[in-house]
C-alpha cells in the first residue's frame, strides 16, 4: 500500500467509522464528521461556482469580447448586483427583479417539460397500448397484452383520481365542500392499491441502493485493514 | 408601477422560453443568452447561500452559543477547501482526492445507515400504518420486487410463467405513470399560474 | 381578655377549658381582647370597623362586605354578597382571610393558580374585568345609593338610640355591630332590657338569629327560602364572586328600616354567559380532578436505538460473511430485462468517432453503485475517436466523472470536454437540448458561454441517482431532440419511476440497480465486479424479506389501542 493510498484510505476509514457510529446513537464523532463534510462541501461549492460558472460565463467574455458585445453582460451583472444588495434588509425589495426573471424562466421550462416531455408522450403511450397491432405483435397470448394494457390504463386513471386537484363550491350554502363524486372515491380507493404497488417497488429499490452502499463500506473497511496488516507484515 | 415591471420581466422571459419549444432555430441565440443569465444568477444565489451559512456559523462562534465548537469545525473545513481550491484549482489531483475522499465515505456511510433504518421501518410497517389497502399492496409489492431481484425465480423465455412474472414486474409502471402524470399536471398548473400572474412569488 | 370559642363563637373566660355554650375544647385557643365600646354618635361606620372573631365566618363575611374601603375611592354596592375581598382577586392567598375557613378545594385552586402560569388566568381576568366594570359603573349611582344606605343605617341607629334613651350605654361589653343589631331587634319588640338574653337564646325569626341558632346547633334550621339558601351556600366561607345585580335602592329617607328591609336579600349578580361557561368549566375541572382514577403505569417504549443496533449488527454480520468467504459466484440467468437489452444493443452499435453527451447527475454516495452499473456500458459505448461532452448537475459530478473514466480501460483514445456544472439541471438540460446557434436566428447576439458541438450529439447517456434529476433531462431532451437516442444508467431507487419513459419510447434503453447490472455483466461476460458483491447483496435482500414478513405477522396494529387509550 503506497503512502497516498494509506493516507487517503486512513481518512476514508476514519470517516466511515465515525459516521457508522450513529448506529449506537448520536455522538460527538458523528457530529464531527458531519460538520467536517458540510464545511468542506461548502468550500468546494464556492470554488466550483467560481471556476465553472462565474469564470466562463462572466469573467472570460468580459475579458475576451469587444466592449459592444460585453455590454450584453451588463444585464446579468445588474441582476447579480440587485440580488446581492437585496440581502440588506432595507433593500430587500431590490431582489424582486432578478427573482422575477428566474421565476419566469423556471416556470416556462417546467411547463414545456411537463407538457412536451411527460403529459403528451405518456398519454400517447397509454392510448397506443390499445393498438391491436401491438397486441398481436407476439405470436402467443395476445390476451395477456390486452390484460397488460387494461391494467396500465386502470392503474394510471385510478392513481390520478387519488390526487385531489380542486374543491367544489356549494353555491347554495356558500361553503367549500371537500366531498367528491362517489365514483371518484371508488376509483381513488383502487388507485391507492396501485400507488402502494409502485411505492413498494421504490422501497425495494431504495433498500437495494442503500444495501450496496453498506456492502461497499464493509468491503472498504475489510480491504483497508487487510492492506494495513498485509502491508505491515 | 414597480409591480408592473416585475410582472413584465417574468412574463416576457417565460414566453420567450416557451416559444423556444416551437421556434428553436429562430430563437436559439436569444434562448442561449437567457439561459446563460439564468445560470449566472443561480450561481450567484448559490454563493449568497454559502455566505449566509458562513455568517451563521461565525456568529455562533462569536456569541459562544451552544455548538460553537462544531461551527468552528465547519468554518475551518470551509476555509481550508476554499483556499486549497483557489490555489490548487479543481483539476489538481490532490484537491480531487481531498474532496472525494471526504465526500464518498461520509455520503456512502450515511446511505449505509439508511439501510439499517429501512430495515427497522420494514419491521414496524404494519404496526405503524395498520392493514390498509395501500400498506398491504406496498408490502406485497416490496416482497415480490425483492424476490425478483434475487434472481431465484428463473423461467424459460416465452413461457406463460415468464410472461406472468414479467406482467407482475411491470405492475409498478401503472402507478408510476399515474404519479408522473399527476406531477406533470401539477407542475404545469403552477407554471401557468405564474405566467398568467395569478401567483407572484417574486414579491408584491 | 376573653377566649372566643372556635366552634360557636361564644365568649368564654380566660380560665375556661371548655366552651360554656357548646362544650368545645378551648385548649390552645389564643385569647383576644374584649369587644370595644360602642363608638360615640357621629362616628361614621364604626359599626363595621372591626372584625369580630367570635362571629361565624358567614357573619364576618357579611360584615366585611359592609365596610367601606379606607381610601374612599372604591365604593361598592352595599350588599353582603360582595364583601371587601370581592374587589380583590378571589384566588389571592393573601386576601387576609382566615385560612382555616377556606375550603380545601378552594385552597387547591389557589395553589394551582399560583404555581401554574396563568392556570385559570383567563377566568380570573374575566372576573376582575367584570368587577372593575361593575365598580366603574357603580361609581356614579352606586355612590349615591350607598350613601343613602349609610344614611338609612345611621338614621336607624339614631332612631334606635333615641328610643333607647338613657338605656343606651357606651360601656357595654358586647358593643360590636352584632350588639347593635341585637339592640335594634330588641327595640322593635319593645322588650329591650339590659339583661336581654344573648342572641343565641332568643327565639328570633331574623335570618341572623337563625344563622346563629344553626351554628350553635340549637334547633333545626327553619326552612329557608330558595334565595336565602342560595345566599347561605354562596357565602359559607368563600369569597368567589357571585351574581350581583344593580340594585336600585331608592331609600333616601332617614327613617328607620323595617324588619324586611333589614333582612339581607341576596342581590343578583349578573355575569355574561361566557364567564358563566368558564366558571362552569372550572367547576368541572375541579370535579374531574377530585374524581378517582385507576392506577395505570405508563408503558415504557422499548429503546429504539437498541433495536436498530441489533438489526444493524445482524445486517453487517450477514453481509460480511459472504465477503470474507470471497470468490465470485455465477450470476443467475433471467436478470436481463428488455430495457437492458435495448441499452446493450445501442452501446454495441454506436459507431467510432461518435459524439456523446454524458450527464453526471449522481452524488458521491452512489459512486460505487453507478460505477458497477455504468462501467460495462461505457466500455462498450466509448470507441476509438469518440468525442465525449461531460455535463454535471451535481457539485461533485465532474470529480466523479474523472474518477469513473480513470477506471475505464484506456486502450481506446477518446476526447473528453468538460462543459461544467449547472446548478439548475433544468437550465442546463434546456440549453444543451435547444442546440445553441443557427443560421436562421432572428436576433444576432454574441455567444457568451462555452460553444456546443456544431453537429450535435449522436447519443445521450444519463447517469443519475434519483428519478427527479433524470426526469428533468429526459423531459427536455426528448421534447427538443427527439431523434437522438437517450439512455439511462441509474440506481435501483430511480428505476421503477423511470420505466414509464422507457415504455413510452422516450428512453431508448436503461439499466438500474445491481440486479440488472448483473444481467448485463453476465451477457457481456465482462469482469466480476458485480459477481463479488452478489452473494452479500442476496443475503441483504433475504434479511429484508424476512424482516418484512416477521413484521407483518407478529406486529399487531397498535393504532386502535392507542386511539382507545386516548379516548379513556
Amino acid at each position: 500500500m503506497s503512502l497516498s493510498e494509506l493516507i487517503w484510505g486512513g481518512v476514508g476509514f476514519l470517516l466511515t467509522v465515525m459516521v457508522l457510529s450513529y448506529l449506537i446513537g448520536d455522538n460527538f464523532f458523528f457530529r464531527l464528521a458531519a460538520h467536517l463534510f458540510i464545511g468542506l462541501t461548502a468550500g468546494y461549492l464556492v470554488v466550483l461556482i467560481v471556476h465553472h460558472i462565474l469564470y466562463p460565463y462572466l469573467i472570460t467574455p468580459l475579458a475576451t469580447h469587444s466592449w459592444m458585445e460585453a455590454l450584453w453582460l451588463g444585464i446579468p451583472l445588474l441582476l447579480i448586483l440587485l440580488l446581492v444588495l437585496s440581502q440588506i434588509p432595507k433593500l430587500a425589495g431590490l431582489g424582486s427583479i432578478p427573482l422575477a426573471f428566474l421565476v419566469g424562466l423556471t416556470a416556462a421550462v417546467a411547463i414545456g417539460g411537463a407538457v412536451f416531455g411527460t403529459l403528451i408522450p405518456q398519454v400517447r403511450s397509454l392510448i397506443d397500448a390499445f393498438d391491436p397491432a401491438f397486441w398481436y405483435q407476439a405470436a402467443e397470448r395476445p390476451w395477456l397484452r390486452i390484460v397488460d394494457s387494461a391494467l396500465m390504463l386502470v392503474g394510471a386513471v385510478t392513481t390520478l383520481s387519488f390526487f385531489h386537484f380542486g374543491r367544489k363550491w356549494r353555491v347554495d350554502k356558500k361553503e367549500q365542500v371537500v366531498e367528491r363524486p362517489r365514483i371518484l372515491e371508488i376509483l381513488s380507493k383502487v388507485g391507492q392499491i396501485f400507488i402502494g404497488i409502485t411505492l413498494g417497488a421504490v422501497f425495494a429499490g431504495v433498500f437495494s441502493s442503500a444495501l450496496l452502499a453498506l456492502i461497499d463500506r464493509i468491503a472498504f473497511i475489510v480491504d483497508f485493514i487487510a492492506g494495513l496488516v498485509g502491508g505491515g507484515g | 408601477m414597480k409591480k408592473i415591471v416585475w410582472i413584465v420581466i417574468a412574463v416576457v422571459t417565460g414566453l420567450i422560453v416557451l416559444a423556444g419549444y416551437f421556434f428553436q432555430a429562430q430563437l436559439g441565440p436569444v434562448l442561449s443568452m437567457i439561459l446563460d443569465w439564468g445560470i449566472l444568477l443561480a450561481g450567484a444565489a448559490g454563493l449568497i447561500g454559502v455566505a449566509y451559512l458562513f455568517r451563521m456559523h461565525l456568529l455562533k462562534i462569536i456569541q459562544n452559543k451552544k455548538g460553537a465548537f462544531y461551527s468552528g469545525v465547519v468554518l475551518a473545513a470551509f476555509l481550508f477547501a476554499l483556499i486549497a481550491g483557489f490555489i490548487l484549482t479543481p483539476q489538481n489531483s490532490f484537491y480531487r482526492h481531498l474532496i472525494l475522499n471526504v465526500q464518498i465515505p461520509v455520503e456512502a456511510s450515511l446511505l449505509a445507515i439508511l439501510a439499517v433504518m429501512l430495515l427497522y421501518a420494514g419491521l414496524r410497517l404494519i404496526q405503524t400504518r395498520g392493514w390498509t389497502p395501500m400498506s398491504g399492496a406496498f408490502l406485497v409489492s416490496a416482497i415480490l420486487s425483492l424476490i425478483i431481484d434475487l434472481g431465484f425465480v428463473q423461467t424459460r423465455s416465452g413461457t406463460l410463467g415468464a410472461e406472468l412474472i414479467a406482467l407482475l414486474d411491470r405492475l409498478p409502471i401503472a402507478g408510476a405513470r399515474g404519479i408522473l402524470l399527476g406531477m406533470a399536471l401539477g407542475g404545469m398548473v403552477v407554471g401557468l399560474r405564474v405566467l398568467l400572474t395569478v401567483d407572484r412569488p417574486y414579491g408584491e | 381578655m376573653i377566649v372566643i370559642c372556635p366552634e360557636c363563637g361564644a365568649e368564654n373566660s380566660l380560665t375556661a377549658e371548655v366552651c360554656q355554650e357548646c362544650g368545645a375544647s378551648l385548649l390552645g385557643v389564643i385569647p383576644s381582647p374584649s369587644s370595644e365600646p360602642l363608638e360615640p354618635e357621629g362616628d361614621d361606620l364604626d359599626l363595621f370597623a372591626q372584625d369580630d372573631p367570635d362571629l361565624p365566618d358567614l357573619l364576618n363575611a357579611l360584615k366585611q362586605y359592609e365596610e367601606v374601603s379606607d381610601d374612599g375611592g372604591e365604593e361598592q354596592e352595599p350588599t353582603p354578597d360582595s364583601p371587601k375581598e370581592s374587589v380583590k382577586n378571589p384566588l389571592d392567598f393573601n386576601a387576609g382571610e382566615d385560612e382555616d375557613s377556606i375550603p380545601e378545594w378552594l385552597k387547591r385552586i389557589r395553589k394551582r393558580a399560583h404555581e401554574e402560569k396563568d392556570a385559570i388566568g383567563e377566568i380570573t381576568r374575566k372576573i376582575n374585568t367584570a368587577q372593575e366594570r361593575l365598580e366603574s359603573e357603580k361609581n356614579g349611582n352606586k355612590r349615591k345609593q350607598y350613601e343613602s344606605y349609610l344614611q338609612r343605617l345611621r338614621g336607624q341607629k339614631r332612631g334606635i338610640e333615641e328610643q333607647l334613651g338613657e338605656h343606651h350605654e357606651s360601656s357595654k361589653d358586647d358593643l360590636d355591630w352584632l350588639s347593635k343589631i341585637k339592640k335594634a331587634e330588641g327595640k322593635h319588640s319593645d322588650t329591650y332590657q339590659e339583661d336581654q338574653p344573648s342572641i343565641d337564646e332568643r327565639q328570633g325569626d331574623s335570618l341572623l338569629q337563625w344563622l346563629v341558632a344553626v351554628e350553635n346547633g340549637d334547633e333545626a334550621p327553619e326552612p329557608l327560602s330558595e334565595m336565602e339558601e342560595e345566599f347561605v351556600e354562596r357565602h359559607r366561607g368563600e369569597t368567589l364572586p357571585t351574581r350581583i345585580s344593580s340594585q336600585e335602592p331608592d331609600l333616601e329617607s332617614t327613617q328607620p328600616m323595617s324588619r324586611d328591609e333589614l333582612e339581607f336579600k341576596p342581590p343578583e349578580l349578573s355575569i355574561s354567559s361566557e364567564e358563566q361557561a368558564q366558571a362552569d368549566q372550572l367547576a368541572a375541572t375541579i370535579v374531574d380532578e377530585r374524581a378517582s382514577r385507576p392506577d395505570r403505569q405508563p408503558k415504557r417504549a422499548p429503546l429504539k436505538w437498541v433495536m436498530r443496533l441489533v438489526l444493524g449488527l445482524i445486517l453487517i454480520a450477514g453481509l460480511s460473511f459472504p465477503l470474507f468467504i470471497g470468490g465470485a459466484p455465477t450470476l443467475p440467468q433471467g436478470l436481463l430485462q428488455p430495457q437492458n437489452e435495448a441499452l446493450l444493443y445501442w452501446a454495441r452499435e454506436v459507431p467510432a468517432e461518435t459524439s456523446l453527451l454524458l450527464v453526471f447527475d449522481y452524488s458521491a454516495g452512489y459512486a460505487s453503485e453507478i460505477a458497477l452499473v455504468a462501467r460495462p456500458i461505457l466500455k462498450e459505448a466509448i470507441k476509438q475517436g469518440s468525442a465525449i461532452t461531460l455535463v454535471s448537475s451535481t457539485p461533485s459530478g465532474s470529480l466523479l466523472a474523472k474518477r469513473l473514466f480513470g477506471e475505464l480501460d484506456a486502450s481506446a483514445a477518446y476526447k473528453v470536454t468538460d462543459y461544467g456544472y449547472f446548478p439548475v439541471a433544468a437550465y442546463g438540460a434546456y440549453g444543451m437540448a435547444s442546440g445553441g446557434f443557427s443560421e436562421d436566428a432572428l436576433l444576432d447576439v454574441p455567444e457568451m458561454g462555452k460553444p456546443l458541438p456544431s453537429d450535435g450529439f449522436d447519443g445521450v447517456l444519463i447517469l443519475s441517482d434519483s428519478f427527479e434529476g433524470a426526469q428533468v433531462w429526459i423531459e427536455q431532451i426528448s421534447s427538443l431532440m427527439p431523434e437522438i437516442p437517450l439512455n439511462l444508467v441509474v440506481t435501483a431507487q430511480a428505476g421503477p419511476m423511470l420505466l414509464p419513459y422507457w415504455e413510452s419510447g422516450q428512453v431508448n434503453g436503461m439499466v438500474s440497480g445491481l440486479s440488472e447490472a448483473a444481467g448485463v455483466e453476465r451477457a457481456l461476460s465482462d469482469g466480476e465486479s458485480v459477481a463479488t458483491r452478489w452473494r452479500s447483496y442476496q443475503t441483504g435482500l433475504l434479511i429484508l424479506i424476512a424482516v418484512l414478513v416477521i413484521g407483518a405477522i407478529f406486529n399487531t396494529d397498535t393504532r386502535g389501542a392507542d386511539r382507545r387509550r386516548g379516548e379513556e
